[in-house]
C-alpha cells in the first residue's frame, strides 16, 4: 500500500497562511499530477491542510476524512479513528482506498514511524495569494497562554466579566497560562485566544485549575491530557468532578482571593 | 447569481441538532449494549457556530439596507426534524424564507453530500450573492462542508470571519488569523464560514413578532442530489465499526457494531 504523506514547508508555518491560501493553481498542479502518475492509496495531510485535501477529494473524485486522531495499519487495513457526538464518542473504524486523510499533528507523526508500507512526503511551497487586504490589525498581545506548566481556565461559573479579569489578572501575576471555556468567550469576558475544547486549542500541561466549569466533554477534549487537572465549581455534582484528579466545592472567586492572600503573606514573609 | 449590483440573495445555511451536552453520560454507555442513546428527552438547537451565522446574516442585511441594497435573506437547513419552535423564531427575527431540505437519508457523517445537497438548492436560486455557513457543527464537527460548497459552488470561501463591516462605504469581512485579524472587502459572490464571532447568538424576537408568524410553515422541499455527475463516490464502509468510549482516560472497548452503507 502505498501513503503519499503532504508536509508543509516552513514558510507555511512561519507565515501564519490559512487554509484555503493553499489551494492556488501554483500549489495543487505539481501535487496533483504527482498523484496521477504514481497510484496512491492514501493521501495523508495535516490539519492545516484540510481545505487543499477537500479539493483534492473534488478533483480525484475520492472520499476525505477528517479529524483523524489514531491511524494504524493492519496488514492491508487502514484503521482510523475520530471524535464525534462532540468529543463523547470515538469511532474507530476501518477505511476503503484510495483515500484522503486530515490528521491531527498525533496521528501525523505516529507515520513516519511506520516500517510497513512506502510513505512519500510531498512539500507543499506556497505563498500568501491574496493582496486585497484593506488593513491588518494585530491581537492582542498576550504572551504565553497555553506554554506554562501551569494554566487556569476560566469557566461561565466564575458569574461575570469583572470577575474573569480579575482572573486573568491573578493568572498574569502569579506567571500562569490563561484559558476559557466557549460560553465565557462568547460572552466576550476574553478574547477567543484562550478557547479551549475541541473548537479551541488542546493543551496538555503539568497542572490545570479549572473554574466554574461544567465539564462538558466538548471543552474536556481541549483540557483531557493534563497531568493534572485541580476542579473548583459551587455544584457538587459538576460532571467536572468525575474527570479531575482534585476538585474543591466552594465559590471560585473566594478560592482564588484566598490563594492569592495567602501567597502574598507567604512573599512579604 | 448576482453580479450586477441588483438585488443581493443572502443565503445561511444552519443545522439544527440535539444538545449533546445534555445527554447523561450513562446514555453513551448504553451503547455497550448496541442500543443508541435514549435522547428524545434533549433539547434541539441550533449549532452554535450556525447560530452566530443567522445572527451575522441579518447584521449583514441591514448593512446592505443601509447602503441602499434591496437584500433578501434565506435561512436554509436540512433534516431539521421537529424544531417548530426554532424555525419560528428564525422567521420571527427578519428572515424572508426558510427553506428545509428533507431527506430520508441521515446526513450526520457525510459532509460531501450535504454539501452537494445545499449546493443543489443554491445553485438552482437566482442573484445569491452570499452564502454563510458556521464553522462545523455537532455531531460530526468536521468542518468541512463549507470547503465543500466552496468546491460544488466553484466560489472562493473566506473562514473564520468574525463580522461584517461597513468600512469607507465598502462592505467588509473581518477574518480571524492566529495573531490578527484581517479586513478585507468582500467579494461580489463569497462563501463566509463564520468563527468565533463577536455577535454569537441569535436575537430573541419581541412577542409581537412571534405572534405575527405564529401559523407560518416553511418551505419544505424533497431533497434533489445534482443531475451532474460530481465523481464523488461516497464513503464505503464494509468493515466492522467499533464504537469506543474513553473512559477515565483510558479507550475501553465495549462493542462491535455492524454497520452496512451503500454508496
Amino acid at each position: 500500500m502505498k501513503i503519499l504523506q503532504i508536509q508543509a514547508s516552513e514558510k507555511v508555518n512561519r507565515e501564519n497562511i490559512k487554509k484555503q491560501d493553499l489551494v492556488t493553481e501554483k500549489v495543487m498542479r505539481p501535487l496533483l499530477n504527482t498523484i496521477h502518475k504514481d497510484s496512491i492509496d492514501v493521501i495523508t495531510i495535516g490539519e492545516w491542510g484540510q481545505s487543499a485535501a477537500i479539493h483534492l477529494s473534488a478533483e480525484l473524485g475520492i472520499p476525505c476524512l477528517s479529524g483523524i486522531d489514531e491511524l494504524r495499519l493492519t496488514g492491508n487495513e487502514v484503521m482510523v479513528s475520530y471524535d464525534a457526538y462532540q468529543a463523547n464518542v470515538k469511532i474507530e473504524r476501518g477505511v476503503t482506498w484510495p483515500v484522503i486523510l486530515v490528521v491531527k499533528p498525533e496521528a501525523e507523526d505516529a507515520l513516519l514511524h511506520l516500517d510497513i508500507c512506502e510513505v512519500e512526503e510531498y512539500r507543499i511551497y506556497t505563498e500568501p495569494c491574496r493582496d486585497t487586504d484593506v488593513f491588518t490589525e494585530k491581537k492582542e498581545e498576550v504572551s504565553g497562554d497555553f506554554e506554562q506548566d501551569t494554566i487556569i481556565v476560566i469557566g461561565h461559573g466564575v458569574g461575570s466579566k469583572a470577575n474573569a479579569q480579575e482572573i486573568c489578572a491573578f493568572a498574569k501575576k502569579y506567571g500562569f497560562g490563561l484559558g476559557a471555556t466557549r460560553p465565557v468567550v462568547t460572552d466576550g469576558w476574553v478574547t477567543s485566544r484562550h478557547l479551549l475544547g475541541i473548537s479551541g486549542s488542546v493543551i496538555a500541561p503539568k497542572v490545570c485549575i479549572v473554574l466554574g466549569a461544567s465539564g462538558s466533554q466538548a471543552f474536556m477534549a481541549g483540557i483531557g491530557k493534563s497531568e493534572i487537572i485541580f476542579s473548583v465549581n459551587t455544584d457538587g455534582d459538576a460532571m467536572i468532578f468525575e474527570k479531575s484528579d482534585y476538585g474543591l466545592v466552594m465559590d471560585c472567586m473566594q478560592f482564588v482571593r484566598g490563594l492569592d492572600a495567602e501567597w502574598r503573606e507567604s512573599s512579604d514573609e | 447569481m448576482d453580479e450586477t449590483g441588483k438585488m443581493k440573495k443572502i443565503i445561511v445555511c444552519f443545522k439544527i441538532t440535539d444538545d449533546f451536552d445534555e445527554v447523561q453520560p450513562k446514555e453513551w454507555k448504553g451503547l455497550a449494549s448496541g442500543v443508541r442513546p435514549e435522547i428524545d428527552y434533549v433539547r434541539r438547537v441550533i449549532g452554535c457556530f450556525d447560530e452566530a451565522a443567522l445572527e451575522n446574516g441579518l447584521l449583514l442585511k441591514q448593512i446592505l439596507q443601509e447602503n441602499g441594497q434591496d437584500v433578501q435573506l434565506v435561512a436554509l437547513t436540512l433534516n431539521p426534524g421537529y424544531s417548530e419552535s426554532i424555525i419560528k423564531r428564525v422567521i420571527a427575527v427578519g428572515y424572508d424564507r426558510i427553506v428545509c431540505l428533507e431527506g430520508k437519508d441521515n446526513y450526520d457523517f457525510a459532509p460531501q453530500k450535504t454539501a452537494q445537497i445545499l449546493s443543489g438548492f443554491i445553485k438552482q436560486e437566482e442573484c445569491v450573492s452570499y452564502v454563510i455557513t458556521g464553522k462545523q457543527c455537532a455531531p460530526g464537527n468536521s468542518g468541512m462542508v463549507p470547503f465543500y460548497l466552496s468546491e460544488y459552488l466553484r466560489r472562493p470561501l473566506i473562514s473564520d470571519v468574525v463580522e461584517f463591516v461597513n468600512f469607507k462605504d465598502r462592505i467588509c469581512v473581518v477574518e480571524e488569523y492566529v495573531d490578527r485579524f484581517v479586513t478585507k472587502e468582500m467579494l461580489s459572490f463569497g462563501i463566509f464560514s463564520m468563527g468565533n464571532t463577536k455577535k454569537s447568538f441569535l436575537r430573541i424576537p419581541t412577542l409581537r413578532e412571534k405572534m405575527r408568524y405564529r401559523t407560518f410553515e416553511p418551505e419544505c422541499r424533497g431533497v434533489e442530489l445534482p443531475n451532474e455527475d460530481t465523481g464523488m463516490r461516497f464513503f464505503a464502509v464494509h468493515q466492522e465499526r467499533k464504537i469506543q468510549f474513553i473512559e477515565d482516560g483510558q479507550f475501553t472497548e465495549f462493542c462491535t457494531e455492524l454497520v452496512r452503507q451503500e454508496k
